[in-house]
């Protein structure tokens, strides 16, 4: 009888627990709210779809709320800094980027590796050529980027004074398209 | 160039005084603090830091102005008064005679005023020994800027105590076996489960400072972003000062704040509150027919991004469209704008010549004139 009784009692405190914790059911899916009409503008393929759901860049547009925007109609030009990036960061701002105060730092992060409308590495080439030897880009966050070409490679200077070299790239996405990139970009600051 | 290199310097000042305000990192603009017995006695709280200055010197309040601080003032005589913040007591002045305390409040004192200077108001038109405006809020008379100082290391106020989180937000701000979240009055609570005591608080709202209160002295020098400033000017009424993704408009008659402004690129997101004058639909037009209210969500536009809002609590909890806005027609094309950008969908009919290019932006390809740098046209690029 005693083992009958005892599944039940965990049982009844499992459920109990759940229904305390009130996070027992699915979280939303920003991306999923969307209407029919803004998912048919972003198309199957949104970029948001084709990034490693467990990189560090698309958990962090995730904890920031935009992975809506990725997944929503754009086009945007994405910079995602491979993993390899997130790791040469000081383990400060890492650490601080996950806690919720700080989202307005990583916002600020995130929103300056989206650059507005679809810019094909052959454009940012073009423009370089004819900007003698560098162009500007507007990013998202407000601030802009520098274009360079060192060895063949399309470097970007970030706010910083940093440079980030351009690893892959023209990952046509329905919204957009993405380039890979070796550093993560800050914007400019004291 | 001179003005690129300007702004970038002011960029970083505007930014390096926010982030110095950051919960947690300790009074970064403590300066004279008088308070430090708050400080010590409960140690490493939200705003205690943003609050730092500690003084509120600066605080007069006009009779008409406030909401919440011009209910101090019923019981009084026709003047204005002034409060001043020392440690954790508000003490009221005469503005006539700057060193006649009316009455002190001490904030850890169950929100009582001390009579010990006379009480000259005392029982006139209160409730509950409130007065009429803030006995209505339930939270013990006090006014909803001093709140946070009160609620650590206290008991969640009834009326958030039913204020969950919407779904959307539960995994970044995640109940665990030692905490929950509620929410109120523009901040996020973390309430310690073994205790029922609120263990932190978070800002919703900039600061927490909603319109109506008094902007603190201690932010007077929380600039606006740079890319922000030509749309806030200050003028002969209104100066605009930043904190924490949220541009504040204030008076400058009262230092009351008249109104918030989120800016996403400034910090405001998911998470964060929209601040209640922006209950009313006001998407850009190109984006209506994607983005338009469901009983679920609500969308809405604010500088840099249309939000997706939770229409019961107003937290946002998605941002499905960054905006630039920084272009329009007749304007010269801005800094950034060197690399072509056109959707792949619009190359084959709006392509780059010596004559004529095109650039996208917010939905809309411009088309501008290689030799003037200025917008000369515009076409919709939606569907």
């Amino acid at each position: 009888m005693n083992r009958i009784v005892l599944p039940l009692a965990v049982a009844a405190a499992a459920v109990t627990l759940s229904g305390c914790d009130q996070s027992g059911q699915k979280a939303n899916e920003p991306g999923a709210a969307q209407s029919g009409e803004a998912k048919k503008a972003a198309g199957g393929e949104t970029i948001a779809a084709g990034l490693d759901q467990n990189g560090r860049f698309f958990q962090a547009a995730k904890s920031a709320g935009l992975d809506a925007t990725l997944a929503g109609p754009g086009p945007y030009t994405v910079l995602v800094p491979d993993d390899a990036a997130f790791a040469k960061l000081p383990k400060e701002t890492a650490d601080s980027w996950a806690k919720p105060e700080s989202r307005a730092q990583l916002t600020g992060v995130l929103t300056y590796h989206i650059l507005p409308g679809t810019i094909l590495a052959d454009d940012i080439g073009k423009a370089i050529d004819n900007g003698k030897g560098k162009a500007i880009l507007a990013t998202m966050g407000g601030g802009t980027l520098t274009a360079t070409r060192e060895g063949g490679k399309i470097v970007l200077t970030d706010g910083a004074g940093s440079k980030a070299t351009v690893t892959g790239s023209d990952e046509k996405r329905s919204n957009g398209v993405v380039h890979h990139i070796d550093t993560v970009l800050m914007p400019a600051k004291a | 160039m001179t003005r690129f290199i300007l702004a970038a310097g002011v960029a970083a000042l505007a930014i390096s005084a926010p982030v110095g305000a950051k919960p947690g990192e300790g009074g970064g603009h403590g300066g004279g603090n008088k308070g430090q017995s708050v400080k010590a006695d409960r140690g490493g709280g939200a705003m205690k830091a943003q609050r730092g200055g500690g003084e509120f010197k600066a605080a007069k309040v006009n009779r008409s102005g406030g909401q919440h601080f011009a209910n101090f003032d019923r019981g009084g005589k026709g003047h204005a008064q002034k409060f001043e913040r020392h440690g954790n007591k508000v003490a009221k002045f005469d503005r006539g005679n700057r060193h006649d305390i009316v009455r002190v409040r001490d904030l850890r004192d169950d929100n009582r005023f001390d009579s010990r200077f006379g009480d000259r108001f005392a029982g006139r038109g209160r409730i509950d020994g409130c007065p009429p405006g803030l006995a209505k809020k339930n939270n013990g008379c006090m006014p909803p800027g001093l709140l946070k100082n009160s609620l650590l290391g206290r008991s969640i106020p009834l009326a958030y105590r039913n204020s969950i989180l919407p779904l959307g937000l539960r995994d970044i701000f995640r109940d665990n076996d030692d905490f929950y979240y509620r929410y109120g009055d523009g901040y996020l609570y973390r309430v310690d489960r073994r205790t029922s005591l609120v263990d932190s608080l978070l800002p919703l709202l900039g600061g927490g400072y909603m319109p109506g209160q008094l902007f603190p002295s201690a932010y007077s020098n929380y600039y606006v972003p740079p890319q922000y400033q030509a749309f806030y000017p200050d003028s002969s009424d209104y100066y605009y000062r930043y904190n924490n993704g949220y541009v504040y408009q204030v008076d400058r008659g009262t230092s009351l704040i008249a109104a918030l402004i989120p800016l996403l690129m400034g910090g405001t997101g998911v998470g964060q509150m929209l601040p209640l004058s922006y209950s009313s639909y006001n998407v850009p037009y190109q984006y209506r027919s994607m983005y338009y209210d469901t009983p679920d969500y609500n969308y809405r536009y604010a500088p840099g991004a249309i939000y997706q809002v939770d229409p019961r609590s107003n937290l946002i909890t998605g941002v499905p469209v960054l905006l630039a806005n920084d272009l329009s027609v007749g304007a010269p094309l801005p800094l950034g704008y060197d690399a072509y950008n056109v959707p792949l969908a619009y190359r084959a009919s709006y392509y780059d010549t010596p004559t004529v290019m095109y650039r996208y932006n917010d939905g809309y390809i411009y088309q501008v004139d290689p030799a003037t740098r200025l917008i000369t046209a515009v076409i919709n690029a939606l569907v």
